[in-house]
């Protein structure tokens, strides 16, 4: 249970940070 | 007048502390998106930048979470949290890897920027790189490689801290996104930060440590090659630890030189003059603790972990050890015990054979004073043997737990194939998977 919630919270973090940095590119290049 | 203490439930604080380290990690790249700053150059370049600004913050976050912060893993249990310090770094492996593939897929030529000839930044990023690398393949590839456990713990440590230095120093050097104010202080600022955090994992702890030394005060040989060290603390309280924690034991070695191996703690919780470890004999560790002699100084570094009854009350449990997972089975056992304690409780106990069965004379002491059941399944029964053989199954479990099991927890302990194993059949016998309770012990 703790080992799955640890991945899923790995891989959420993993998405938030692509999300972020697509997002500084986006800006950056209108 | 007295303020009430404010006592935040255990889910909110790890939801919280969920909360922070998101907000950590995403901060040096949310920092930059409200930077107002420099021109773009191109969606796939931009992106791969930030990819690396990202893996950096991700990197300094591992220094956070490896720092054994008690009231930080407390919610979740330490193995959870190097658990998931594990899959952050197959994240930060894949950051990296795609930062300089995407690079180079967009300007070919930055592959000049590789050779030994390039400037001194673009090294550092390689170095970077590289360190990573060794990092990761050293930590997956441990037993493989034959690695030992000590010395691997001094490359992981010193690739982690290079890690970190060289990509920093490769975005300073780079200077493009930081080249301002407010930007530049965060390149600085993150290395800074894991630096005083290694400055206190290595040099602050260690020191607070050897002002807590404890003494091994009996040792007492265990059937099956292990052994209890009963250990007492010198000049000190001492720790409280709640039953089914475990320690990392520094043996022979000064808690600065990074010797110490976890071990689950087997003693009973009620007494607190005494800490006992069971220790099997296992690695070169464990084989060397062998010459352990009454009256040597040892550092203990806990409690941790959240393998704990008491975190989940419920009217009955079930201990299912593999091996020596049966040492903070007896831990809870002898906690449960000397707290008169009559709940219906079942241990499902796995283990070769019956000559050799560690803690068999503990238990058969434990019986008489708990409303405890006991199912040994043995791998390679005696003749004659007429009780549980082979691997751990349903129907194993079926026999042998009591009909009114529903709302019972579940706690499992031992070598990561049974752990699947027991875990997969109880949950095949409608086991909820939030009552089913791991630790998970395998690091590296």
């Amino acid at each position: 249970m703790r080992a799955m919630i640890a991945r899923l919270l790995a891989a959420g973090t993993a998405l938030l940070l692509a999300s972020l940095a697509w997002l500084f590119a986006l800006l950056r290049n209108p | 007048m007295r303020v009430p203490r404010l006592v935040v439930p255990a889910p909110v604080r790890a939801l919280l502390w969920i909360a922070g380290y998101l907000l950590l990690a995403g901060a040096p790249l949310v920092a930059l998106l409200v930077n107002p700053g420099l021109p773009g150059n191109g969606l796939v370049w931009d992106f791969a930048v930030a990819l690396g600004f990202g893996a950096l913050a991700l990197m300094a976050t591992m220094f956070v979470l490896t720092a054994r912060f008690r009231r930080l893993t407390a919610p979740f249990g330490i193995d959870a949290i190097y658990f998931f310090h594990r899959q952050i770094a197959y994240v930060i492996a894949l950051m990296v890897l795609l930062h300089p593939l995407l690079l180079l897929a967009e300007e070919p030529l930055l592959v000049e920027y590789l050779k030994p000839s390039a400037p001194p930044y673009m090294l550092a990023g390689v170095v970077s790189f590289a360190a990573l690398a060794a990092l990761v393949a050293s930590s997956v590839a441990r037993r493989a490689l034959h690695l030992h456990y000590d010395l691997w713990r001094r490359v992981h440590v010193a690739c982690a801290v290079l890690a970190v230095g060289a990509a920093a120093a490769h975005i300073l050097g780079v200077n493009y996104h930081a080249s301002t104010a407010g930007t530049r202080w965060l390149w600085y600022g993150l290395p800074l930060a894991c630096g005083l955090l290694f400055a206190y994992v290595r040099i602050v702890k260690p020191a607070l440590a050897l002002r807590r030394p404890y003494r091994i005060t009996r040792v007492v040989p265990e059937r099956g090659r292990a052994r209890t060290l009963r250990v007492q603390p010198d000049g000190h309280p001492g720790l409280r630890f709640s039953a089914g924690q475990f320690a990392w034991l520094s043996w022979r070695s000064s808690p600065f030189a990074m010797r110490e191996h976890p071990f689950s703690i087997s003693s009973s919780a009620e007494h607190t003059d005494a800490i006992e470890f069971t220790i099997k004999e296992l690695g070169d560790f464990t084989t060397a603790l062998s010459a352990a002699r009454t009256g040597e100084r040892v550092y203990v570094d806990g409690p941790y972990g959240s393998f704990c009854t008491d975190r989940v009350p419920a009217p009955g449990y079930v201990f299912v050890a593999g091996g020596i997972g049966i040492a903070p089975m007896l831990s809870l056992l002898r906690t449960l015990a000397d707290r008169g304690d009559r709940r219906p409780l079942h241990l499902v106990y796995a283990y070769k054979d019956l000559d050799s069965l560690t803690g068999g004379e503990e238990i058969d002491r434990l019986r008489a004073r708990l409303n405890l059941g006991v199912t040994l399944v043995l791998s390679q029964p005696p003749d004659g043997w007429e009780g549980e053989r082979g691997w751990l199954s349903r129907a194993i479990f079926e026999r042998a737990l009591p009909p009114e099991r529903r709302p019972f927890h579940y706690f499992l302990c031992g070598p990561g194939p049974m752990l699947a194993l027991a875990e997969r059949e109880l949950r095949a016998l409608g086991v909820p998977l939030g009552h089913i309770h791991i630790e998970i012990f395998d690091l590296v």
